[in-house]
């Protein structure tokens, strides 16, 4: 798993490249927690993610509640399919927002 | 360990050198020191004494030095004593072999005592460490052995037999990637009904094993209360008290997947919830494989006061259904592919009526699948078969 950061300010956005699982979710957790704590729009990049686990699930849950707490909000862009249908299987869609941007995804 | 207790052994053929050792050691406060003449005498001697440290001469008569590291390399004990070589000066190959073979240090002669005074203090106080590391991850290894065990003893033992008339079996699996794990299984009659239910932490190990075993007792609870019949008939009701108690204060957001279900053993009529876990496997008594895709409601523990959802589906004689846990179906093979679905859904397809306790052989190919990469995740899993 590797991770971008592109901070704007009250927003920021997290590209995440790899595989979101244990060893992945060690990688993103701090960053995610940090950001969550402190941005009022938090867009995760998914595009590039391949797998994700149910603790990866978490440590995005845990984000989005954060931000949401503080009225900001937090979204998944461009999850492939696979990985939208395990967020969606498993009763997530309602937390974890999910947008595509019909540009970004070539 | 403090200087006078550490016990030490001399081991050298000339009793010069051995004598000069014994009055430097004393020197340095140590009062428990043995001698050894030769490799063998080293051998017996360590056999029988639990020593800190040994000071081991390379050119001996019977057995030399090398021979000695070599017996305490293949019996593993290297990794536990350490081993001060003492050498010539001139002699390098040799000691880079005894280093090889897995001694400490190296001290040359003639002996310089600050030298000698400042490998032994260091080499012992390095022991201790790893003594103390060693106990310590032994007495660890012993908590979760223990913690193991209690965890596997929640897990229910498969039925086989008749309850209410109605004649089926229940196999039941719990298997834990690490010690402990995130994953649960459990099976009860309540009344009229037979109530199955299986669970897993969005998390491994300890923390998880906690998670699941509070989830547990707290399924278990609700079974001891005056309306659990109602509770259990309405799954969703029973679903939705688990939810937020465990959601309440969960800030680091641990979630569980759960499928709670309630099947009428009058009727067939199954009713169960679907809290984001994967979705159930019902065979029906043809071969043909559907799935309960019915969303519940989101995992527990995230959204207190969630109202759940429950469906209904007849299950007939001869239907058997699979409830498992993701370290199924998201086991991965050397070349990242995952094990899937569509497996899971053949494995219950061909099942034979006579097959006792199944799972296990699940398993097993899920194992052959992995192709010996360790266990990615826990795994549960239970399958309810109603005889023709």
């Amino acid at each position: 798993m590797q991770i971008q950061i592109k901070d704007a300010g009250s927003t920021a956005t997290v590209t995440m490249v790899g595989r979101l699982d244990i060893s992945g979710a060690e990688v993103v957790a701090l960053p995610l927690a940090t950001l969550s704590g402190s941005k009022n729009g938090l867009f995760i990049d998914m595009a590039g993610v391949t797998f994700v686990a149910s603790i990866g699930l978490r440590h995005l849950v845990a984000a989005a509640k954060a931000v949401g707490r503080r009225g900001g909000r937090l979204v998944l862009l461009n999850p492939n399919a696979a990985v939208a249908e395990v967020i969606t299987t498993s009763g997530l869609a309602d937390l974890l927002l999910i947008e595509r941007d019909g540009a970004s995804q070539s | 360990m403090s200087t006078p207790d550490a016990k030490i052994l001399v081991v050298d053929d000339v009793a010069d050198n051995r004598d000069l050792l014994l009055r430097r050691l004393a020197r340095l406060g140590f009062q428990q020191i043995d001698q050894a003449t030769n490799g063998h005498e080293a051998l017996a001697a360590i056999d029988a004494t639990d020593y800190d440290l040994v000071l081991l001469d390379i050119m001996m008569p019977e057995l030399d030095g090398f021979g000695v590291l070599e017996a305490l390399k293949r019996d593993g004990r290297i990794n536990e004593l350490p081993i001060l070589v003492i050498s010539a000066l001139n002699e390098i190959e040799p000691v880079v072999r005894c280093i090889e073979l897995g001694a400490a240090d190296f001290i040359v002669k003639p002996f310089n005592p600050t030298l000698l005074r400042a490998r032994v203090l260091s080499t012992l106080e390095k022991k201790a460490l790893s003594d103390l590391t060693r106990n310590e991850l032994k007495r660890k290894q012993l908590e979760l052995n223990e913690a193991r065990t209690l965890q596997l003893s929640l897990a229910p033992p498969p039925f086989a037999g008749t309850i209410a008339g109605r004649s089926l079996s229940i196999d039941v699996l719990l298997d834990p990637a690490k010690e402990v794990g995130g994953d649960l299984v459990d099976h009860f009659r309540i009344d009229d009904m037979l109530v199955l239910a299986l669970g897993d932490v969005s998390d491994k190990g300890a923390g998880a094993a906690l998670m699941m075993a509070r989830t547990h007792a707290m399924l278990r609870a609700l079974t001891a209360r005056p309306d659990a019949a109602d509770l259990f008939r309405e799954p969703q009701q029973a679903l939705g008290i688990l939810n937020t108690a465990l959601a309440a204060g969960n800030d680091s957001c641990m979630f569980v997947t759960f499928l709670l279900a309630s099947l009428q053993l009058a009727t067939g009529s199954l009713t169960y919830v679907r809290a984001g876990h994967i979705p159930p496997f019902h065979r029906n008594g043809t071969g043909k494989v559907a799935r309960l895709r019915c969303m519940g409601g989101p995992p527990l523990g995230l959204v207190e006061d969630t109202a759940y959802q429950a469906d209904t589906v007849m299950l007939n004689p001869g239907d058997r259904l699979l409830v498992l846990t993701d370290g199924f179906t998201e086991a991965h093979d050397l070349a990242d592919s995952v094990y899937g679905e569509t497996r899971i859904e053949e494995f219950l397809a061909d099942l034979a009526p006579s097959e006792a306790r199944p799972l296990k052989r699940l398993v097993g190919q899920v194992r052959v699948f992995e192709a010996g990469r360790p266990a990615f995740d826990d795994m549960a899993a239970i399958l309810l078969s109603l005889e023709p």
